[in-house]
Protein backbone atom coordinates (compact mmCIF):
# COMPACT_ATOMS: atom_id res chain seq x y z
CA UNK A 1 0.00 0.00 0.00
CA UNK A 2 3.30 2.21 -0.43
CA UNK A 3 4.29 4.16 -3.47
CA UNK A 4 1.29 6.53 -3.51
CA UNK A 5 1.80 10.61 -2.76
CA UNK A 6 -1.06 12.59 -1.28
CA UNK A 7 -2.02 14.89 -4.12
CA UNK A 8 -3.08 18.14 -2.77
CA UNK A 9 -3.53 19.48 -6.36
CA UNK A 10 -6.29 16.84 -6.97
CA UNK A 11 -7.53 17.34 -3.05
CA UNK A 12 -8.28 20.93 -3.50
CA UNK A 13 -9.81 20.83 -7.39
CA UNK A 14 -13.04 20.13 -7.13
CA UNK A 15 -13.10 17.75 -9.37
CA UNK A 16 -11.55 14.58 -10.87
CA UNK A 17 -8.82 15.72 -13.18
CA UNK A 18 -8.03 12.59 -15.73
CA UNK A 19 -5.31 10.61 -14.37
CA UNK A 20 -3.13 8.11 -16.30
CA UNK A 21 -3.92 4.34 -14.67
CA UNK A 22 -1.17 3.03 -12.69
CA UNK A 23 -1.27 -0.85 -12.88
CA UNK A 24 -0.41 -3.29 -10.51
CA UNK A 25 -0.70 -6.70 -11.38
CA UNK A 26 -3.71 -5.94 -14.12
CA UNK A 27 -5.41 -4.11 -12.23
CA UNK A 28 -6.02 -0.11 -12.37
CA UNK A 29 -5.68 1.55 -9.27
CA UNK A 30 -7.19 4.99 -8.51
CA UNK A 31 -4.89 6.72 -6.42
CA UNK A 32 -7.59 8.91 -4.41
CA UNK A 33 -9.86 6.26 -3.57
CA UNK A 34 -6.79 3.87 -2.00
CA UNK A 35 -5.20 6.55 -0.84
CA UNK A 36 -8.21 7.91 1.35
CA UNK A 37 -9.30 4.11 2.93
CA UNK A 38 -4.84 4.09 3.63
CA UNK A 39 -5.70 7.45 5.32
CA UNK A 40 -8.99 5.84 7.51
CA UNK A 41 -6.77 2.90 8.53
CA UNK A 42 -4.00 5.13 9.86
CA UNK A 43 -6.34 6.64 12.00
CA UNK A 44 -7.99 3.56 13.19
CA UNK A 45 -4.53 1.81 13.84
CA UNK A 46 -2.18 4.50 15.02
CA UNK A 47 -4.69 7.31 16.14
CA UNK A 48 -2.35 9.29 13.08
CA UNK A 49 -3.35 12.64 13.67
CA UNK A 50 -1.62 13.76 10.41
CA UNK A 51 -3.52 11.35 8.42
CA UNK A 52 -6.83 12.69 10.27
CA UNK A 53 -5.60 16.65 9.35
CA UNK A 54 -5.54 15.04 5.56
CA UNK A 55 -8.85 13.61 5.70
CA UNK A 56 -9.99 16.71 7.40
CA UNK A 57 -8.78 19.37 4.50
CA UNK A 58 -10.16 17.31 1.69
CA UNK A 59 -13.72 15.65 3.25
CA UNK A 60 -14.49 18.48 5.69
CA UNK A 61 -14.96 21.31 2.69
CA UNK A 62 -17.39 19.20 0.95
CA UNK A 63 -19.77 18.00 3.10
CA UNK A 64 -19.99 21.86 3.95
CA UNK A 65 -20.91 22.33 0.20
CA UNK A 66 -23.30 19.43 0.49
CA UNK A 67 -25.07 20.39 3.86
CA UNK A 68 -25.41 23.93 2.30
CA UNK A 69 -26.84 22.74 -0.54
CA UNK A 70 -29.88 20.59 1.48
CA UNK A 71 -30.60 24.06 3.14
CA UNK A 72 -28.21 24.31 5.73
CA UNK A 73 -27.23 27.93 7.39
CA UNK A 74 -23.53 28.78 6.82
CA UNK A 75 -22.80 28.20 10.93
CA UNK A 76 -24.47 24.70 10.72
CA UNK A 77 -23.11 23.17 7.90
CA UNK A 78 -19.91 24.52 9.16
CA UNK A 79 -20.65 22.87 12.33
CA UNK A 80 -21.86 19.41 11.22
CA UNK A 81 -19.09 19.57 8.79
CA UNK A 82 -16.72 19.41 11.83
CA UNK A 83 -18.88 16.76 13.55
CA UNK A 84 -19.04 14.19 10.57
CA UNK A 85 -14.77 14.67 10.85
CA UNK A 86 -15.21 13.79 13.95
CA UNK A 87 -17.23 11.09 13.49
CA UNK A 88 -14.73 9.92 11.18
CA UNK A 89 -12.12 9.85 13.74
CA UNK A 90 -14.45 8.09 16.27
CA UNK A 91 -15.71 5.56 14.05
CA UNK A 92 -12.51 5.01 11.55
CA UNK A 93 -12.02 1.08 13.40
CA UNK A 94 -15.29 0.44 11.75
CA UNK A 95 -14.65 1.28 8.25
CA UNK A 96 -14.36 -1.49 5.89
CA UNK A 97 -12.74 -0.43 2.22
CA UNK A 98 -14.21 -3.40 0.72
CA UNK A 99 -17.79 -2.17 1.03
CA UNK A 100 -17.47 1.79 0.64
CA UNK A 101 -15.41 4.31 -0.56
CA UNK A 102 -14.28 6.84 2.13
CA UNK A 103 -16.15 9.32 0.17
CA UNK A 104 -19.43 6.83 0.23
CA UNK A 105 -18.92 6.24 4.29
CA UNK A 106 -18.75 10.22 4.44
CA UNK A 107 -21.38 10.76 2.73
CA UNK A 108 -23.12 8.43 4.98
CA UNK A 109 -22.06 10.08 8.22
CA UNK A 110 -22.83 13.61 7.03
CA UNK A 111 -26.67 12.24 5.87
CA UNK A 112 -27.31 10.56 9.14
CA UNK A 113 -25.68 13.92 11.13
CA UNK A 114 -28.11 15.92 8.53
CA UNK A 115 -31.45 13.45 9.53
CA UNK A 116 -30.73 13.80 13.21
CA UNK A 117 -30.48 18.06 12.71
CA UNK A 118 -33.50 18.28 10.95
CA UNK A 119 -35.48 16.05 13.40
CA UNK A 120 -34.38 17.93 16.67
CA UNK A 121 -35.18 21.17 15.23
CA UNK A 122 -38.68 19.33 14.76
CA UNK A 123 -38.54 17.57 17.81
CA UNK A 124 -36.49 19.82 20.63
CA UNK A 125 -35.10 17.48 22.69
CA UNK A 126 -35.74 14.40 20.42
CA UNK A 127 -33.15 11.23 20.80
CA UNK A 128 -30.96 10.97 17.70
CA UNK A 129 -31.92 8.49 15.53
CA UNK A 130 -28.86 6.00 16.65
CA UNK A 131 -30.91 2.74 15.58
CA UNK A 132 -31.66 3.97 12.08
CA UNK A 133 -28.34 4.18 11.08
CA UNK A 134 -28.23 3.07 7.41
CA UNK A 135 -24.66 1.49 6.58
CA UNK A 136 -23.84 -1.10 8.66
CA UNK A 137 -20.77 -1.00 11.11
CA UNK A 138 -19.27 -3.91 10.51
CA UNK A 139 -16.24 -5.42 11.71
CA UNK A 140 -13.15 -4.84 9.40
CA UNK A 141 -12.90 -7.59 6.90
CA UNK A 142 -9.85 -9.96 6.72
CA UNK A 143 -6.71 -8.23 4.81
CA UNK A 144 -7.50 -9.51 1.50
CA UNK A 145 -5.31 -7.80 -1.27
CA UNK A 146 -6.60 -8.66 -4.16
CA UNK A 147 -10.21 -8.60 -3.01
CA UNK A 148 -9.27 -4.79 -1.73
CA UNK A 149 -8.19 -4.30 -5.13
CA UNK A 150 -10.97 -5.26 -7.24
CA UNK A 151 -13.06 -3.13 -4.50
CA UNK A 152 -11.01 -0.01 -4.89
CA UNK A 153 -10.94 -0.82 -9.01
CA UNK A 154 -15.03 -0.88 -8.66
CA UNK A 155 -15.33 1.92 -6.85
CA UNK A 156 -13.20 4.15 -8.84
CA UNK A 157 -15.15 2.68 -11.93
CA UNK A 158 -19.04 3.84 -10.44
CA UNK A 159 -17.42 6.87 -9.46
CA UNK A 160 -16.69 8.11 -12.95
CA UNK A 161 -19.90 6.37 -14.37
CA UNK A 162 -21.85 8.36 -11.75
CA UNK A 163 -19.84 11.66 -13.55
CA UNK A 164 -20.98 10.74 -17.15
CA UNK A 165 -24.51 9.62 -16.08
CA UNK A 166 -26.78 11.40 -18.91
CA UNK A 167 -28.00 14.90 -18.51
CA UNK A 168 -31.39 13.72 -17.81
CA UNK A 169 -31.02 11.03 -15.45
CA UNK A 170 -27.87 12.80 -13.45
CA UNK A 171 -29.95 16.06 -13.24
CA UNK A 172 -32.66 13.74 -11.09
CA UNK A 173 -29.74 12.15 -8.98
CA UNK A 174 -28.37 15.32 -8.11
CA UNK A 175 -32.05 16.94 -7.89
CA UNK A 176 -32.85 13.48 -5.17
CA UNK A 177 -29.08 13.92 -3.37
CA UNK A 178 -28.81 17.93 -2.68
CA UNK A 179 -32.23 19.22 -2.70
CA UNK A 180 -33.70 18.76 0.51
CA UNK A 181 -37.15 21.20 0.40
CA UNK A 182 -39.96 19.74 -0.90
CA UNK A 183 -39.98 19.15 -5.14
CA UNK A 184 -43.50 18.84 -6.82
CA UNK A 185 -41.86 16.66 -9.05
CA UNK A 186 -40.10 14.62 -6.25
CA UNK A 187 -42.08 14.11 -3.70
CA UNK A 188 -44.93 15.01 -1.63
CA UNK A 189 -45.22 14.45 2.17
CA UNK A 190 -43.07 10.72 2.36
CA UNK A 191 -40.37 12.18 0.29
CA UNK A 192 -41.15 9.56 -2.38
CA UNK A 193 -40.60 10.48 -5.76
CA UNK A 194 -43.42 10.37 -8.79
CA UNK A 195 -43.72 9.85 -12.27
CA UNK A 196 -40.96 10.58 -14.94
CA UNK A 197 -38.64 11.39 -12.04
CA UNK A 198 -38.89 7.93 -10.84
CA UNK A 199 -38.32 6.06 -14.11
CA UNK A 200 -35.10 8.51 -15.09
CA UNK A 201 -33.54 7.49 -11.40
CA UNK A 202 -34.69 3.64 -12.54
CA UNK A 203 -32.57 4.17 -15.47
CA UNK A 204 -29.98 5.77 -14.04
CA UNK A 205 -29.62 2.69 -11.31
CA UNK A 206 -30.09 -0.26 -13.99
CA UNK A 207 -27.24 1.79 -15.98
CA UNK A 208 -25.35 2.05 -12.84
CA UNK A 209 -25.99 -1.98 -12.39
CA UNK A 210 -25.01 -3.02 -15.64
CA UNK A 211 -21.81 -1.49 -16.02
CA UNK A 212 -20.97 -3.31 -12.40
CA UNK A 213 -22.22 -6.49 -13.52
CA UNK A 214 -20.10 -6.16 -16.95
CA UNK A 215 -17.29 -5.79 -14.30
CA UNK A 216 -16.92 -8.92 -12.55
CA UNK B 1 -38.03 -15.90 5.51
CA UNK B 2 -39.08 -15.40 1.62
CA UNK B 3 -39.51 -11.62 0.42
CA UNK B 4 -41.39 -11.32 -2.85
CA UNK B 5 -42.13 -8.02 -3.07
CA UNK B 6 -39.44 -5.43 -2.86
CA UNK B 7 -39.66 -1.21 -2.69
CA UNK B 8 -39.13 0.34 -6.20
CA UNK B 9 -35.52 0.84 -6.75
CA UNK B 10 -36.54 5.37 -7.11
CA UNK B 11 -37.63 4.77 -3.31
CA UNK B 12 -34.71 2.77 -2.17
CA UNK B 13 -32.54 5.92 -3.69
CA UNK B 14 -34.70 8.16 -1.79
CA UNK B 15 -33.79 6.59 0.96
CA UNK B 16 -30.05 5.94 0.52
CA UNK B 17 -30.06 10.09 0.02
CA UNK B 18 -32.26 11.07 3.17
CA UNK B 19 -34.93 12.45 1.83
CA UNK B 20 -37.86 10.29 2.90
CA UNK B 21 -39.65 11.18 6.33
CA UNK B 22 -39.30 9.65 9.37
CA UNK B 23 -42.47 6.87 9.13
CA UNK B 24 -40.91 6.32 5.35
CA UNK B 25 -37.32 5.49 6.71
CA UNK B 26 -38.39 3.10 9.78
CA UNK B 27 -40.98 0.91 7.50
CA UNK B 28 -38.09 0.68 4.58
CA UNK B 29 -35.12 0.06 7.53
CA UNK B 30 -37.79 -2.63 9.00
CA UNK B 31 -37.68 -4.77 5.28
CA UNK B 32 -33.90 -4.24 4.29
CA UNK B 33 -32.95 -5.69 7.73
CA UNK B 34 -34.40 -8.75 5.88
CA UNK B 35 -33.67 -8.08 2.66
CA UNK B 36 -30.19 -8.69 1.15
CA UNK B 37 -31.04 -7.67 -2.14
CA UNK B 38 -32.09 -4.00 -1.11
CA UNK B 39 -29.62 -3.78 1.14
CA UNK B 40 -27.11 -4.06 -2.02
CA UNK B 41 -29.12 -1.74 -3.96
CA UNK B 42 -28.97 1.11 -0.59
CA UNK B 43 -25.06 0.71 -1.07
CA UNK B 44 -25.08 0.87 -4.88
CA UNK B 45 -26.85 4.42 -4.02
CA UNK B 46 -25.08 5.58 -1.13
CA UNK B 47 -21.80 4.89 -3.36
CA UNK B 48 -23.80 6.98 -6.07
CA UNK B 49 -23.98 9.67 -3.00
CA UNK B 50 -19.96 9.14 -2.07
CA UNK B 51 -19.32 10.29 -5.80
CA UNK B 52 -21.82 13.12 -5.62
CA UNK B 53 -19.61 14.40 -2.92
CA UNK B 54 -16.46 14.20 -3.89
CA UNK B 55 -17.19 15.79 -7.23
CA UNK B 56 -18.58 18.97 -4.95
CA UNK B 57 -16.80 21.62 -5.09
CA UNK B 58 -15.20 22.62 -1.56
CA UNK B 59 -16.32 25.25 0.50
CA UNK B 60 -13.18 26.61 2.76
CA UNK B 61 -13.92 25.97 6.48
CA UNK B 62 -12.83 28.49 8.75
CA UNK B 63 -9.54 29.04 9.21
CA UNK B 64 -9.47 27.64 12.63
CA UNK B 65 -11.28 24.91 11.88
CA UNK B 66 -8.82 22.05 11.82
CA UNK B 67 -7.46 23.37 14.78
CA UNK B 68 -10.94 23.07 16.93
CA UNK B 69 -11.15 19.44 15.27
CA UNK B 70 -7.79 18.43 16.38
CA UNK B 71 -8.28 20.09 19.91
CA UNK B 72 -11.62 17.73 20.21
CA UNK B 73 -9.75 14.64 19.25
CA UNK B 74 -8.85 14.84 23.22
CA UNK B 75 -12.01 14.95 24.72
CA UNK B 76 -12.96 11.33 25.76
CA UNK B 77 -15.47 9.49 23.28
CA UNK B 78 -18.96 9.85 23.95
CA UNK B 79 -20.15 6.13 24.72
CA UNK B 80 -23.26 4.87 22.26
CA UNK B 81 -26.37 4.69 24.18
CA UNK B 82 -27.06 0.75 24.15
CA UNK B 83 -29.73 0.19 22.04
CA UNK B 84 -33.80 -0.16 24.09
CA UNK B 85 -34.80 -3.98 24.52
CA UNK B 86 -37.15 -4.81 21.94
CA UNK B 87 -41.02 -4.59 23.42
CA UNK B 88 -43.79 -7.41 22.89
CA UNK B 89 -46.02 -6.87 19.77
CA UNK B 90 -47.78 -9.47 20.54
CA UNK B 91 -47.54 -12.53 22.77
CA UNK B 92 -44.35 -14.54 21.23
CA UNK B 93 -43.77 -11.29 19.09
CA UNK B 94 -40.87 -8.64 19.67
CA UNK B 95 -40.56 -5.87 17.91
CA UNK B 96 -37.76 -5.36 15.40
CA UNK B 97 -35.20 -3.35 16.05
CA UNK B 98 -36.45 -0.41 13.73
CA UNK B 99 -39.03 0.32 16.23
CA UNK B 100 -37.24 -0.18 19.32
CA UNK B 101 -36.75 3.45 19.96
CA UNK B 102 -40.89 4.23 20.06
CA UNK B 103 -42.80 3.88 23.62
CA UNK B 104 -44.91 0.67 23.30
CA UNK B 105 -48.43 1.45 22.42
CA UNK B 106 -51.65 -0.31 23.11
CA UNK B 107 -53.42 -1.63 20.41
CA UNK B 108 -56.69 0.03 20.08
CA UNK B 109 -59.65 -1.49 18.42
CA UNK B 110 -61.04 -0.10 15.13
CA UNK B 111 -63.51 -2.61 13.84
CA UNK B 112 -64.32 -6.33 15.33
CA UNK B 113 -61.30 -7.67 14.41
CA UNK B 114 -59.12 -4.62 13.22
CA UNK B 115 -56.65 -2.72 16.22
CA UNK B 116 -53.92 -0.48 15.47
CA UNK B 117 -51.67 1.14 17.67
CA UNK B 118 -50.61 4.95 16.13
CA UNK B 119 -46.01 5.26 16.56
CA UNK B 120 -46.07 8.38 14.80
CA UNK B 121 -48.70 10.74 14.42
CA UNK B 122 -50.61 11.97 11.35
CA UNK B 123 -49.54 15.87 11.66
CA UNK B 124 -45.53 16.00 13.34
CA UNK B 125 -44.41 16.55 9.67
CA UNK B 126 -42.55 13.01 9.85
CA UNK B 127 -45.42 11.22 8.14
CA UNK B 128 -47.87 8.71 9.67
CA UNK B 129 -46.76 5.69 11.09
CA UNK B 130 -49.02 3.14 12.91
CA UNK B 131 -49.38 -0.90 13.18
CA UNK B 132 -52.55 -2.37 12.12
CA UNK B 133 -53.60 -5.96 13.42
CA UNK B 134 -55.73 -8.01 11.40
CA UNK B 135 -57.54 -10.91 12.39
CA UNK B 136 -56.97 -14.13 10.46
CA UNK B 137 -59.48 -14.78 7.24
CA UNK B 138 -60.58 -11.24 7.78
CA UNK B 139 -61.54 -8.80 4.84
CA UNK B 140 -60.74 -4.82 5.04
CA UNK B 141 -62.65 -2.33 3.67
CA UNK B 142 -62.05 -1.58 0.29
CA UNK B 143 -60.17 2.01 -0.03
CA UNK B 144 -58.23 3.66 -2.07
CA UNK B 145 -55.44 6.21 -1.03
CA UNK B 146 -55.13 9.80 -1.57
CA UNK B 147 -51.57 10.10 -1.76
CA UNK B 148 -49.46 7.23 -0.86
CA UNK B 149 -48.42 4.38 1.49
CA UNK B 150 -45.98 2.09 2.59
CA UNK B 151 -46.81 -1.62 4.67
CA UNK B 152 -44.35 -3.86 5.58
CA UNK B 153 -45.82 -6.94 6.92
CA UNK B 154 -44.40 -8.51 10.11
CA UNK B 155 -46.48 -11.17 11.46
CA UNK B 156 -49.03 -13.34 9.14
CA UNK B 157 -49.86 -12.63 5.27
CA UNK B 158 -52.56 -10.61 3.27
CA UNK B 159 -53.48 -10.74 -0.05
CA UNK B 160 -54.58 -8.00 -2.73
CA UNK B 161 -54.92 -7.44 -6.04
CA UNK B 162 -51.18 -7.01 -5.57
CA UNK B 163 -50.52 -10.45 -4.83
CA UNK B 164 -49.55 -12.19 -1.37
CA UNK B 165 -47.65 -10.26 1.39
CA UNK B 166 -45.97 -12.16 4.20
CA UNK B 167 -43.41 -11.49 6.86
CA UNK B 168 -40.84 -8.70 5.19
CA UNK B 169 -42.73 -8.23 2.17
CA UNK B 170 -42.91 -4.43 0.88
CA UNK B 171 -46.02 -2.64 -0.65
CA UNK B 172 -45.84 0.64 -2.38
CA UNK B 173 -50.02 1.85 -2.81
CA UNK B 174 -50.10 5.00 -4.46
CA UNK B 175 -53.37 7.46 -5.07
CA UNK B 176 -54.01 5.73 -8.36
CA UNK B 177 -54.26 1.99 -6.51
CA UNK B 178 -57.68 0.90 -4.85
CA UNK B 179 -57.40 -2.87 -3.19
CA UNK B 180 -59.11 -5.00 -0.36
CA UNK B 181 -56.60 -6.51 1.55
CA UNK B 182 -57.71 -9.84 2.73
CA UNK B 183 -55.85 -11.52 5.77
CA UNK B 184 -54.40 -15.42 5.39
CA UNK B 185 -55.83 -17.49 7.63
CA UNK B 186 -53.78 -19.11 10.19
CA UNK B 187 -52.74 -16.34 12.16
CA UNK B 188 -53.16 -12.57 13.09
CA UNK B 189 -51.53 -10.46 10.63
CA UNK B 190 -49.63 -7.60 11.77
CA UNK B 191 -48.07 -4.88 9.09
CA UNK B 192 -45.97 -1.80 9.68
CA UNK B 193 -47.37 1.21 7.87
CA UNK B 194 -46.03 4.44 6.70
CA UNK B 195 -48.96 7.38 5.33
CA UNK B 196 -49.06 10.91 4.02
CA UNK B 197 -52.54 11.34 4.03
CA UNK B 198 -55.80 10.06 4.73
CA UNK B 199 -57.01 6.68 3.53
CA UNK B 200 -60.38 7.04 1.57
CA UNK B 201 -63.04 4.21 2.65
CA UNK B 202 -65.89 3.04 -0.34
CA UNK B 203 -69.27 2.10 0.86
CA UNK B 204 -71.31 2.55 3.98
CA UNK B 205 -69.94 0.72 6.74
CA UNK B 206 -66.42 2.31 5.52
CA UNK B 207 -67.02 5.46 5.64
CA UNK B 208 -68.11 5.01 9.31
CA UNK B 209 -64.64 4.15 9.79
CA UNK B 210 -63.29 6.79 8.30
CA UNK B 211 -63.12 8.81 10.69
CA UNK B 212 -62.12 6.02 13.19
CA UNK B 213 -58.82 5.63 10.68
CA UNK B 214 -58.02 8.95 11.37
CA UNK B 215 -54.77 8.43 9.05
ZN1 LIG C 1 -36.14 -6.02 -0.75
Amino acid sequence: MNGFVYQPEYALAGYAPPRAPLRRRGVTRPPGGAEFARLVQAVAAARDRSAFARLYEHFAPRVKSYLLRLGAGAGQAEELAQEALLSVWAKAAYFDPEKASVATWVFTIARNLHIDARRRERTPGGMAAGLEVMLEEAAPAQDAADMLLMALEQQERLRSAVLTLPADQAEVVRLCFFQDKPHAEIERELGIPLGTVKSRLRLALARLRRLLDAQI
Amino acid sequence: MRITHHPDDSTLLAHAAGRLNRAARVVLATHLASCPQCRETVRLCEAIGGALLEALPPTPMAADSLAHALARLELPAVKPVNAPHPWMLAEGLPCPPSLRDFTPGRWRAMLPGISRIQLLPPNAGEGSLYLLRIAPGKRMPKHGHTARELTCVLAGAYCDGLGEFGPGDLSEADAAHDHQPVSAPGGDCICLIASDAKLRFEGRVARLLQPLAGV
